[in-house]
Protein backbone atom coordinates (compact mmCIF):
# COMPACT_ATOMS: atom_id res chain seq x y z
CA UNK A 1 0.00 0.00 0.00
CA UNK A 2 1.69 3.00 -0.45
CA UNK A 3 -0.79 6.44 -1.66
CA UNK A 4 -3.46 8.12 0.00
CA UNK A 5 -6.69 7.41 -1.17
CA UNK A 6 -9.63 8.35 1.62
CA UNK A 7 -10.30 8.17 5.15
CA UNK A 8 -11.74 4.84 5.75
CA UNK A 9 -8.60 2.87 3.53
CA UNK A 10 -6.04 5.75 3.34
CA UNK A 11 -3.27 3.69 0.95
CA UNK A 12 -3.68 1.64 -2.37
CA UNK A 13 -2.01 -0.36 -4.36
CA UNK A 14 -2.11 -0.81 -8.03
CA UNK A 15 -2.27 -4.69 -9.77
CA UNK A 16 -1.28 -4.90 -13.36
CA UNK A 17 -3.10 -7.31 -15.20
CA UNK A 18 -2.78 -6.20 -18.65
CA UNK A 19 -6.00 -8.92 -19.61
CA UNK A 20 -7.58 -5.61 -21.40
CA UNK A 21 -10.75 -6.37 -19.71
CA UNK A 22 -11.60 -6.70 -15.92
CA UNK A 23 -11.57 -10.28 -14.63
CA UNK A 24 -13.87 -11.92 -12.00
CA UNK A 25 -11.55 -10.80 -8.33
CA UNK A 26 -11.12 -12.87 -5.19
CA UNK A 27 -9.36 -11.32 -2.68
CA UNK A 28 -8.54 -12.19 1.09
CA UNK A 29 -6.71 -10.13 3.73
CA UNK A 30 -5.81 -11.42 7.35
CA UNK A 31 -7.62 -9.28 9.73
CA UNK A 32 -6.42 -8.43 13.61
CA UNK A 33 -8.44 -5.14 14.74
CA UNK A 34 -11.06 -4.53 16.46
CA UNK A 35 -13.45 -7.18 16.96
CA UNK A 36 -12.28 -9.42 14.26
CA UNK A 37 -8.89 -11.79 13.65
CA UNK A 38 -8.35 -13.97 11.23
CA UNK A 39 -8.63 -14.23 7.39
CA UNK A 40 -11.84 -12.55 5.55
CA UNK A 41 -12.62 -12.13 1.95
CA UNK A 42 -12.77 -9.05 0.63
CA UNK A 43 -14.61 -6.21 0.42
CA UNK A 44 -14.59 -5.95 4.62
CA UNK A 45 -15.48 -3.16 6.91
CA UNK A 46 -14.24 -3.35 10.10
CA UNK A 47 -13.34 -1.25 13.34
CA UNK A 48 -10.05 -0.17 15.47
CA UNK A 49 -9.59 1.71 17.80
CA UNK A 50 -7.23 4.90 17.16
CA UNK A 51 -6.29 7.55 18.98
CA UNK A 52 -7.96 11.22 18.15
CA UNK A 53 -6.09 14.90 19.68
CA UNK A 54 -8.84 15.80 21.31
CA UNK A 55 -10.72 13.09 22.28
CA UNK A 56 -8.62 9.93 22.88
CA UNK A 57 -9.19 6.37 21.73
CA UNK A 58 -12.02 6.35 19.34
CA UNK A 59 -13.45 3.59 16.95
CA UNK A 60 -12.94 4.51 13.59
CA UNK A 61 -14.71 2.38 10.21
CA UNK A 62 -11.97 1.05 8.06
CA UNK A 63 -12.22 -0.81 4.70
CA UNK A 64 -10.26 -3.12 2.34
CA UNK A 65 -11.63 -2.99 -0.50
CA UNK A 66 -10.55 -2.98 -4.39
CA UNK A 67 -12.01 -1.70 -7.80
CA UNK A 68 -11.16 -1.95 -11.81
CA UNK A 69 -9.84 1.29 -12.88
CA UNK A 70 -9.32 0.31 -15.85
CA UNK A 71 -8.83 -2.82 -18.19
CA UNK A 72 -5.39 -3.55 -16.90
CA UNK A 73 -5.45 -2.72 -13.70
CA UNK A 74 -7.20 -3.36 -10.22
CA UNK A 75 -6.45 -0.81 -7.65
CA UNK A 76 -5.96 -2.37 -3.62
CA UNK A 77 -7.36 0.55 -0.85
CA UNK A 78 -6.64 -0.23 2.78
CA UNK A 79 -4.42 0.33 5.43
CA UNK A 80 -0.74 0.44 5.70
CA UNK A 81 1.38 -2.25 5.25
CA UNK A 82 -1.18 -4.50 4.92
CA UNK A 83 -0.87 -7.58 2.63
CA UNK A 84 -4.11 -8.71 0.46
CA UNK A 85 -4.16 -12.70 -1.30
CA UNK A 86 -5.51 -11.98 -5.08
CA UNK A 87 -7.21 -14.93 -7.30
CA UNK A 88 -7.69 -13.74 -10.19
CA UNK A 89 -10.23 -15.62 -12.87
CA UNK A 90 -9.85 -15.75 -16.26
CA UNK A 91 -13.62 -15.00 -16.84
CA UNK A 92 -14.56 -11.58 -17.35
CA UNK A 93 -16.73 -9.82 -14.80
CA UNK A 94 -19.15 -9.21 -17.69
CA UNK A 95 -20.41 -11.74 -19.96
CA UNK A 96 -18.21 -14.08 -18.11
CA UNK A 97 -19.92 -17.19 -20.54
CA UNK A 98 -22.84 -16.34 -22.27
CA UNK A 99 -24.95 -13.69 -22.28
CA UNK B 1 9.52 -32.29 -21.80
CA UNK B 2 6.23 -29.97 -21.14
CA UNK B 3 2.90 -31.35 -20.08
CA UNK B 4 0.28 -31.49 -23.34
CA UNK B 5 -2.46 -28.74 -23.03
CA UNK B 6 -5.77 -30.52 -23.16
CA UNK B 7 -8.50 -27.50 -24.51
CA UNK B 8 -11.92 -27.17 -24.30
CA UNK B 9 -13.88 -24.94 -26.93
CA UNK B 10 -17.40 -23.75 -26.09
CA UNK B 11 -19.65 -24.48 -29.14
CA UNK B 12 -18.99 -22.29 -32.20
CA UNK B 13 -15.96 -21.59 -31.42
CA UNK B 14 -11.96 -23.20 -32.11
CA UNK B 15 -9.89 -24.43 -29.33
CA UNK B 16 -6.76 -23.73 -31.29
CA UNK B 17 -7.57 -20.25 -32.21
CA UNK B 18 -10.31 -19.05 -29.65
CA UNK B 19 -9.13 -16.45 -26.28
CA UNK B 20 -8.67 -18.50 -23.16
CA UNK B 21 -11.16 -16.46 -21.73
CA UNK B 22 -13.45 -17.92 -24.13
CA UNK B 23 -12.33 -21.42 -23.40
CA UNK B 24 -15.31 -24.04 -21.52
CA UNK B 25 -11.61 -25.41 -20.11
CA UNK B 26 -8.17 -25.15 -20.55
CA UNK B 27 -5.63 -27.13 -18.36
CA UNK B 28 -3.11 -23.59 -18.65
CA UNK B 29 -5.07 -22.56 -16.00
CA UNK B 30 -6.15 -23.73 -12.42
CA UNK B 31 -9.84 -24.74 -11.98
CA UNK B 32 -10.75 -24.08 -8.38
CA UNK B 33 -11.28 -27.46 -6.59
CA UNK B 34 -14.46 -27.38 -3.78
CA UNK B 35 -13.41 -29.72 -1.38
CA UNK B 36 -16.30 -28.31 1.48
CA UNK B 37 -19.64 -27.08 1.89
CA UNK B 38 -20.79 -26.26 5.41
CA UNK B 39 -22.88 -24.67 8.05
CA UNK B 40 -20.49 -25.68 10.71
CA UNK B 41 -17.35 -24.55 12.53
CA UNK B 42 -14.55 -26.94 10.62
CA UNK B 43 -10.46 -27.85 12.45
CA UNK B 44 -8.67 -27.07 9.66
CA UNK B 45 -6.59 -30.44 8.84
CA UNK B 46 -5.18 -28.99 5.37
CA UNK B 47 -1.86 -27.41 7.03
CA UNK B 48 -2.38 -23.86 4.97
CA UNK B 49 -5.62 -21.36 4.54
CA UNK B 50 -7.70 -22.43 1.76
CA UNK B 51 -9.57 -19.90 -0.57
CA UNK B 52 -13.64 -19.23 0.44
CA UNK B 53 -16.86 -17.86 -0.15
CA UNK B 54 -19.59 -17.16 2.53
CA UNK B 55 -23.01 -16.89 2.27
CA UNK B 56 -25.86 -15.82 4.77
CA UNK B 57 -29.23 -16.63 4.95
CA UNK B 58 -31.49 -14.34 5.81
CA UNK B 59 -34.71 -14.01 7.68
CA UNK B 60 -38.04 -11.66 8.60
CA UNK B 61 -35.89 -10.38 11.06
CA UNK B 62 -33.00 -8.84 8.84
CA UNK B 63 -33.46 -5.15 9.24
CA UNK B 64 -32.51 -3.14 6.13
CA UNK B 65 -30.06 -0.85 8.09
CA UNK B 66 -27.33 -1.95 11.12
CA UNK B 67 -29.71 -0.38 13.53
CA UNK B 68 -31.63 -1.93 16.15
CA UNK B 69 -35.23 -1.94 15.77
CA UNK B 70 -34.94 0.02 19.57
CA UNK B 71 -33.51 2.85 17.42
CA UNK B 72 -35.98 5.20 14.97
CA UNK B 73 -33.70 4.14 11.98
CA UNK B 74 -35.04 0.64 12.15
CA UNK B 75 -36.64 -0.57 8.82
CA UNK B 76 -37.17 -4.58 8.41
CA UNK B 77 -35.61 -5.23 5.32
CA UNK B 78 -38.82 -7.91 3.95
CA UNK B 79 -36.59 -10.61 3.64
CA UNK B 80 -37.11 -14.56 4.02
CA UNK B 81 -35.48 -17.47 5.15
CA UNK B 82 -35.87 -18.32 1.42
CA UNK B 83 -33.43 -14.96 0.40
CA UNK B 84 -29.03 -15.96 0.28
CA UNK B 85 -26.50 -13.35 -0.06
CA UNK B 86 -22.87 -13.24 -0.10
CA UNK B 87 -22.01 -12.83 3.58
CA UNK B 88 -19.94 -9.34 3.01
CA UNK B 89 -19.37 -6.02 5.21
CA UNK B 90 -22.92 -4.10 5.12
CA UNK B 91 -23.95 -1.47 6.98
CA UNK B 92 -26.03 -3.95 9.59
CA UNK B 93 -22.08 -4.01 10.51
CA UNK B 94 -20.94 -2.58 13.65
CA UNK B 95 -21.49 -5.78 15.18
CA UNK B 96 -20.28 -8.05 12.65
CA UNK B 97 -16.68 -8.10 13.04
CA UNK B 98 -16.25 -11.08 14.42
CA UNK B 99 -19.58 -12.76 12.80
CA UNK B 100 -19.81 -14.02 9.13
CA UNK B 101 -17.08 -16.75 7.88
CA UNK B 102 -13.76 -16.29 8.95
CA UNK B 103 -10.18 -18.68 8.78
CA UNK B 104 -9.07 -17.39 12.43
CA UNK B 105 -5.61 -16.77 14.00
CA UNK B 106 -4.95 -20.76 14.18
CA UNK B 107 -6.52 -21.56 10.64
CA UNK B 108 -9.49 -22.82 11.27
CA UNK B 109 -12.68 -22.47 9.72
CA UNK B 110 -15.33 -20.21 11.59
CA UNK B 111 -19.04 -20.20 10.43
CA UNK B 112 -21.33 -17.19 12.17
CA UNK B 113 -24.65 -16.10 11.31
CA UNK B 114 -24.75 -12.05 11.60
CA UNK B 115 -26.40 -10.94 14.53
CA UNK B 116 -26.76 -7.59 16.21
CA UNK B 117 -24.62 -8.23 19.10
CA UNK B 118 -25.60 -4.97 20.95
CA UNK B 119 -29.41 -5.91 21.38
CA UNK B 120 -29.82 -9.20 19.89
CA UNK B 121 -33.30 -8.26 18.75
CA UNK B 122 -31.96 -9.90 14.73
CA UNK B 123 -29.77 -12.58 13.88
CA UNK B 124 -29.49 -14.10 10.40
CA UNK B 125 -31.32 -17.69 9.90
CA UNK B 126 -27.81 -19.61 9.06
CA UNK B 127 -24.15 -18.76 7.64
CA UNK B 128 -22.44 -21.36 5.09
CA UNK B 129 -18.83 -21.35 3.32
CA UNK B 130 -18.04 -22.52 0.53
CA UNK B 131 -14.03 -23.82 0.63
CA UNK B 132 -12.07 -24.32 -2.11
CA UNK B 133 -8.25 -26.19 -2.39
CA UNK B 134 -6.71 -23.22 -3.92
CA UNK B 135 -4.11 -21.84 -0.68
CA UNK B 136 -4.71 -18.23 0.05
CA UNK B 137 -2.07 -18.72 2.89
CA UNK B 138 0.74 -21.21 3.37
CA UNK B 139 1.89 -23.94 1.91
CA UNK B 140 0.08 -26.96 0.18
CA UNK B 141 1.36 -30.54 1.76
CA UNK B 142 3.72 -32.82 0.09
CA UNK B 143 1.44 -35.80 1.31
CA UNK B 144 -1.60 -35.86 2.16
CA UNK B 145 -4.23 -38.71 2.69
CA UNK B 146 -7.44 -38.52 0.67
CA UNK B 147 -10.79 -40.78 -0.10
CA UNK B 148 -9.50 -43.18 -2.50
CA UNK B 149 -11.58 -45.13 -5.30
CA UNK B 150 -11.28 -44.04 -8.86
CA UNK B 151 -10.57 -40.36 -10.30
CA UNK B 152 -9.71 -38.75 -13.11
CA UNK B 153 -7.04 -36.28 -13.46
CA UNK B 154 -5.47 -33.63 -15.52
CA UNK B 155 -2.42 -32.11 -14.59
CA UNK B 156 -1.72 -28.45 -14.96
CA UNK B 157 1.62 -26.61 -15.73
CA UNK B 158 3.77 -28.88 -14.01
CA UNK B 159 4.54 -31.62 -12.05
CA UNK B 160 2.92 -35.62 -11.91
CA UNK B 161 -0.75 -35.35 -11.76
CA UNK B 162 -0.68 -38.28 -10.18
CA UNK B 163 1.34 -36.83 -7.36
CA UNK B 164 0.72 -33.30 -7.70
CA UNK B 165 -1.63 -32.33 -4.40
CA UNK B 166 -5.06 -32.10 -6.22
CA UNK B 167 -4.83 -27.63 -5.92
CA UNK B 168 -1.98 -28.12 -8.59
CA UNK B 169 -3.58 -30.26 -10.89
CA UNK B 170 -6.11 -28.95 -13.70
CA UNK B 171 -8.68 -31.14 -13.04
CA UNK B 172 -9.32 -33.56 -9.86
CA UNK B 173 -12.41 -35.81 -10.12
CA UNK B 174 -12.76 -35.98 -6.62
CA UNK B 175 -13.93 -32.24 -6.06
CA UNK B 176 -16.47 -30.10 -7.26
CA UNK B 177 -15.85 -27.15 -9.11
CA UNK B 178 -17.86 -24.00 -10.29
CA UNK B 179 -20.16 -24.51 -13.75
CA UNK B 180 -21.30 -21.35 -14.92
CA UNK B 181 -25.39 -21.48 -15.44
CA UNK B 182 -25.88 -17.89 -16.64
CA UNK B 183 -24.35 -14.90 -17.73
CA UNK B 184 -25.71 -11.28 -17.91
CA UNK B 185 -26.48 -7.60 -17.32
CA UNK B 186 -29.22 -6.55 -14.91
CA UNK B 187 -29.67 -2.77 -15.33
CA UNK B 188 -32.00 -0.24 -13.13
CA UNK B 189 -33.08 3.01 -14.22
CA UNK B 190 -34.37 5.38 -11.76
CA UNK B 191 -35.85 8.69 -12.19
CA UNK B 192 -35.00 11.73 -10.35
CA UNK B 193 -37.29 12.09 -7.79
CA UNK B 194 -38.48 14.58 -4.65
CA UNK B 195 -39.11 12.21 -1.46
CA UNK B 196 -40.86 14.68 1.06
CA UNK B 197 -41.12 14.32 4.78
CA UNK B 198 -44.26 11.53 5.20
CA UNK B 199 -43.69 10.03 1.49
CA UNK B 200 -41.72 6.66 2.80
CA UNK B 201 -39.46 5.09 1.42
CA UNK B 202 -39.16 4.75 -2.43
CA UNK B 203 -38.12 0.92 -3.37
CA UNK B 204 -36.96 -0.50 -6.44
CA UNK B 205 -36.63 -3.60 -7.62
CA UNK B 206 -35.06 -5.90 -10.96
CA UNK B 207 -34.91 -9.52 -11.04
CA UNK B 208 -33.60 -12.15 -13.52
CA UNK B 209 -35.53 -15.46 -13.25
CA UNK B 210 -33.24 -18.57 -12.96
CA UNK B 211 -35.99 -21.30 -11.98
CA UNK B 212 -32.99 -23.43 -10.45
CA UNK B 213 -35.54 -24.63 -7.86
CA UNK B 214 -32.58 -23.88 -5.42
CA UNK B 215 -30.54 -20.55 -4.04
CA UNK B 216 -27.54 -20.64 -6.37
CA UNK B 217 -24.06 -19.03 -6.13
CA UNK B 218 -23.61 -16.07 -7.87
CA UNK B 219 -21.51 -13.49 -8.42
CA UNK B 220 -20.48 -11.03 -7.79
CA UNK B 221 -19.92 -10.75 -4.06
CA UNK B 222 -22.59 -8.14 -3.06
CA UNK B 223 -24.79 -8.64 -0.49
CA UNK B 224 -27.99 -6.62 1.42
CA UNK B 225 -27.47 -3.21 3.31
CA UNK B 226 -24.77 -2.22 1.04
CA UNK B 227 -24.24 1.38 0.63
CA UNK B 228 -22.21 1.62 -2.27
CA UNK B 229 -19.22 3.92 -1.87
CA UNK B 230 -19.66 6.24 -4.96
CA UNK B 231 -22.89 7.90 -2.97
CA UNK B 232 -20.96 8.60 -0.44
CA UNK B 233 -18.84 11.30 -2.03
CA UNK B 234 -21.63 14.21 -2.44
CA UNK B 235 -23.65 14.13 0.68
CA UNK B 236 -27.40 13.15 1.47
CA UNK B 237 -29.41 12.07 -1.11
CA UNK B 238 -26.81 12.78 -3.93
CA UNK B 239 -26.11 9.99 -6.12
CA UNK B 240 -25.06 9.40 -9.61
CA UNK B 241 -24.97 6.13 -11.94
CA UNK B 242 -22.59 3.37 -10.90
CA UNK B 243 -21.57 -0.53 -11.69
CA UNK B 244 -22.08 -2.56 -8.71
CA UNK B 245 -19.12 -4.96 -9.13
CA UNK B 246 -17.10 -1.61 -8.88
CA UNK B 247 -18.50 -0.66 -5.65
CA UNK B 248 -18.41 -3.38 -3.46
CA UNK B 249 -16.40 -1.63 -0.55
CA UNK B 250 -18.09 0.47 1.66
CA UNK B 251 -17.47 3.73 2.75
CA UNK B 252 -18.55 6.37 5.35
CA UNK B 253 -22.36 7.12 4.60
CA UNK B 254 -25.08 8.59 7.00
CA UNK B 255 -27.94 5.98 7.92
CA UNK B 256 -30.54 7.55 5.57
CA UNK B 257 -28.68 7.06 2.42
CA UNK B 258 -29.96 4.80 -0.45
CA UNK B 259 -29.39 1.10 0.21
CA UNK B 260 -28.46 -1.16 -1.98
CA UNK B 261 -29.51 -5.63 -1.85
CA UNK B 262 -28.59 -8.17 -4.01
CA UNK B 263 -29.68 -11.46 -2.92
CA UNK B 264 -30.72 -14.71 -4.56
CA UNK B 265 -33.87 -17.20 -4.09
CA UNK B 266 -34.68 -20.16 -5.71
CA UNK B 267 -36.07 -18.67 -9.06
CA UNK B 268 -34.71 -14.83 -9.14
CA UNK B 269 -31.52 -13.11 -8.44
CA UNK B 270 -32.70 -9.59 -7.33
CA UNK B 271 -31.55 -6.32 -7.62
CA UNK B 272 -33.52 -4.12 -4.74
CA UNK B 273 -32.40 -0.16 -4.51
CA UNK B 274 -33.91 1.94 -1.18
CA UNK B 275 -34.04 5.34 -1.69
CA UNK B 276 -35.08 6.59 2.21
CA UNK B 277 -37.07 9.18 3.30
CA UNK B 278 -35.07 11.89 5.21
CA UNK B 279 -35.27 14.41 7.91
CA UNK B 280 -36.40 16.95 5.15
CA UNK B 281 -37.54 16.65 1.45
CA UNK B 282 -34.48 15.49 -0.24
CA UNK B 283 -34.02 15.53 -4.20
CA UNK B 284 -32.59 12.14 -6.17
CA UNK B 285 -30.99 12.55 -8.99
CA UNK B 286 -32.06 10.64 -12.13
CA UNK B 287 -29.09 7.43 -12.60
CA UNK B 288 -28.60 4.10 -13.94
CA UNK B 289 -27.31 0.88 -11.46
CA UNK B 290 -25.50 -1.81 -13.68
CA UNK B 291 -24.99 -5.15 -12.66
CA UNK B 292 -22.92 -7.97 -14.00
CA UNK B 293 -23.96 -11.38 -13.04
CA UNK B 294 -22.48 -15.01 -13.01
CA UNK B 295 -25.42 -17.41 -11.95
CA UNK B 296 -22.97 -20.85 -11.25
CA UNK B 297 -25.13 -24.00 -10.71
CA UNK B 298 -23.85 -24.86 -7.67
CA UNK B 299 -26.33 -24.57 -4.66
CA UNK B 300 -25.71 -22.08 -1.68
CA UNK B 301 -26.69 -24.32 1.64
CA UNK B 302 -25.35 -27.81 -0.04
CA UNK B 303 -23.35 -29.59 2.99
CA UNK B 304 -20.41 -31.87 2.12
CA UNK B 305 -16.94 -32.86 2.42
CA UNK B 306 -14.76 -34.46 -0.02
CA UNK B 307 -11.76 -34.41 1.31
CA UNK B 308 -12.65 -37.21 3.07
CA UNK B 309 -15.75 -40.51 2.63
CA UNK B 310 -17.82 -38.98 5.67
CA UNK B 311 -20.31 -37.33 3.87
CA UNK B 312 -22.08 -34.82 6.11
Amino acid sequence: MSAPANDDAPYYKDLDHNLGYKPIVRAFTYMNAYSVTGWRQLPIYYYEREWVDGIGFAIVGRTVTYEHINNNTIRFYGSQDREIAVQLFLEPREDAWYE
Amino acid sequence: MNNPILKVARPGLSALSADDKDLAFSSDWATPKIFMQTNSNWTNTLGYVPSFLGFRQLNSDVPTTFLSPFNSYYKNGGFTTSHYCHSVPSYMGDQIGSTGITFNYANNLLVSPFYDAYTGSWEDEDAFALLMLEPIDGTIPTSYTLAGGEVALIVGDGGDARTNFPSENAIDSRFDTFKIFQTGTLTMSLSSETINVGDGDSVYTESVEHNLGYPPVYLPEAGVGMRPRTQTTSGLGASSSFVVNDILGLGDAWEEEPILDVYVDSTHLYMRYRRQEQFSSTSYNAMTITLYYTIFYNEIGESFNYLNEDYQ
